[in-house]
């Protein structure tokens, strides 16, 4: 049982490595042993924190395919796990006000660049057999929130391509899991002024980044070997009752 | 270098804990640290016989009188639950009857409800811990001949939804855990052959009990502080809704 909860000598790529959730779920696998390579635009995460020098940084604006060309021709040989964690959500309004401009760039960042990221990544074998790949997905995308059409859409077009990618590489033993993030006490919640009578349908709070990474690293790790096309709900309960109906 | 599960310190009450999945579990969360009271109807089982932190107790599931003396006589807070205990009462609608409905019912569901409300009333489970039942993707998907048992894991589901809510002023989260077909010791050697037709269909193979307990281990460390009534689904790679 021990052995499933190893990280040591183990290969991780996180995207969306210098902040909020990507920043933490890096920090912990550093301290449970794994070397990590970290993707953003800008480096500001400091390995120190988790008292390693095991962690690379690749920088890469994630929407330009040269950029991701050299993710993959960087870092490890191959993969043990990688945390597709990078994204947007954009501003909170209603649909109507949505501008063309602004929902092409959410699908770009939060859709396209992942699909293509993987995509380049298994073409060029960096993903290795038994490889564990998880994708920040979001809550949003399993109810209807309302003024966040433009990012729940780009949301669930990854959920739901990224489950078909789990049924193309399961040949390969690779695995694509899901997990489901609610209200985080991030730099992106703070901007959007999320009403606290909002927040106040997650029973549990509003946890911030490190208190919450615990599912991601469940399902990088060979704990979860049995587990494909999964997504845990990591929201602290949000969604199990939207509005005060009894 | 920290550990990614330590259950050091940790009371958990395993119910179910004499063979198969609930087994795995009772000696999997002891073996990250945890101190297990592993109840079954029989009291006993071979393998958690003598290993220092698991206690057997012989308890049955259907006896409600018995769960509130136990949970009262317990003598330490317990931090989490986990229940496994079940049967599959593999019967076609025409065949069903009250007496194989209420045994899979009583067994499967009503034990969960009894030990939780014991548990949370007594104040024998520690704000902030955690609970797990072990549904089954039979809840969720149409497997013919399963009423009863498909039913009862539904139930299951569906009460931990209501109560993720209900706990959660005490900080307690509760999820269920949905597992595909998992090779247990319960298959005889003549059903080896057709286990591994049905294995065929899952993309990653069969799941073992280390699995299931690796689930239950993850849901009753710190890591699984922020979810709550949810519904793991474990499918091996099938193409289920998940």
């Amino acid at each position: 049982m021990k052995d499933l909860f190893h990280f040591q000598d183990k290969n991780f790529l996180v995207t969306g490595s210098s902040k909020g959730i990507g920043e933490a779920v890096a920090h912990d696998l550093l301290g449970l042993g794994a070397n990590v390579w970290g993707v953003s635009r800008t480096n500001t995460f400091n390995p120190e924190r988790s008292g390693a020098d095991r962690f690379g940084f690749i920088p890469a604006d994630l929407s330009n395919p040269s950029d991701r060309s050299a993710i993959s021709e960087s870092g490890p040989e191959q993969y043990d796990g990688i945390f597709l964690n990078a994204g947007a959500s954009g501003s909170i309004k209603p649909f109507h006000l949505v501008n063309e401009a602004e929902l092409r760039d959410l699908f770009e960042l939060n859709f396209y660049a992942p699909y293509l990221l993987i995509q380049d990544l298994y073409k060029k074998k960096k993903i290795r057999p038994g490889c564990s790949i998880v994708v920040n997905t979001a809550h949003a995308a399993f109810y209807q929130p309302a003024a966040s059409s433009a990012y729940t859409g780009a949301k669930g077009a990854l959920q739901g391509a990224f489950r078909s990618v789990a049924a193309d590489m399961a040949k390969r033993k690779i695995r694509v899991n899901f997990i489901a993030f609610g209200y985080v006490d991030t730099e992106l919640l703070r901007k959007n002024n999320v009403p606290d009578e909002t927040k106040a349908l997650a029973p549990l709070g509003v946890p911030a980044p490190s208190e919450i990474t615990g599912g991601a690293i469940y399902l990088l790790s060979p704990a979860s070997r049995w587990l494909s096309g999964t997504t845990i709900l990591a929201s602290a309960g949000l969604g199990l009752k939207q509005v005060p109906m009894l | 270098m920290k550990k990614f599960i330590d259950l050091t310190g940790k009371t958990i009450v395993v119910v179910g804990a004499s063979s198969g999945i609930g087994e795995g579990i009772a000696l999997g969360l002891n073996e990250l640290g945890a101190k297990v009271s592993a109840i079954s109807r029989r009291g006993h089982s071979e393998a958690l016989q003598g290993r220092e932190g698991i206690t057997q107790v012989a308890l049955d599931v259907k006896d409600q009188a018995g769960i509130a003396e136990y949970v009262k006589a317990l003598p330490e807070i317990a931090y989490g639950l986990v229940y496994s205990a079940g049967r599959t009462g593999k019967s076609p609608i025409t065949t069903m009857n009250d007496e194989l409905l209420d045994d899979v019912i009583d067994t499967n569901y009503k034990g969960f409800l009894y030990f939780i409300k014991e548990l949370v009333r007594n104040r024998k489970i520690e704000n902030g811990g955690s609970i797990v039942g072990i549904s089954s993707i039979a809840a969720h998907i149409g497997v013919e001949g399963m009423t009863p048992y498909s039913s009862s894991k539904a139930a299951m589901s569906a009460a931990v939804r209501v109560l993720g809510r209900e706990l959660a002023r005490r900080k307690i989260r509760i999820n269920a855990i949905s597992p595909g077909m998992v090779r247990t010791p319960f298959f005889t050697a003549d059903e080896q052959d057709w286990l591994n037709g049905v294995a065929q269909g899952y993309p990653l193979g069969l799941g073992e009990v280390e699995d299931v307990a690796a689930a239950a281990a993850f849901f009753m460390s710190e890591n699984s502080h922020y979810i709550t009534g949810t519904d793991l689904m474990m499918t091996g790679g099938c193409p289920w809704m998940s």
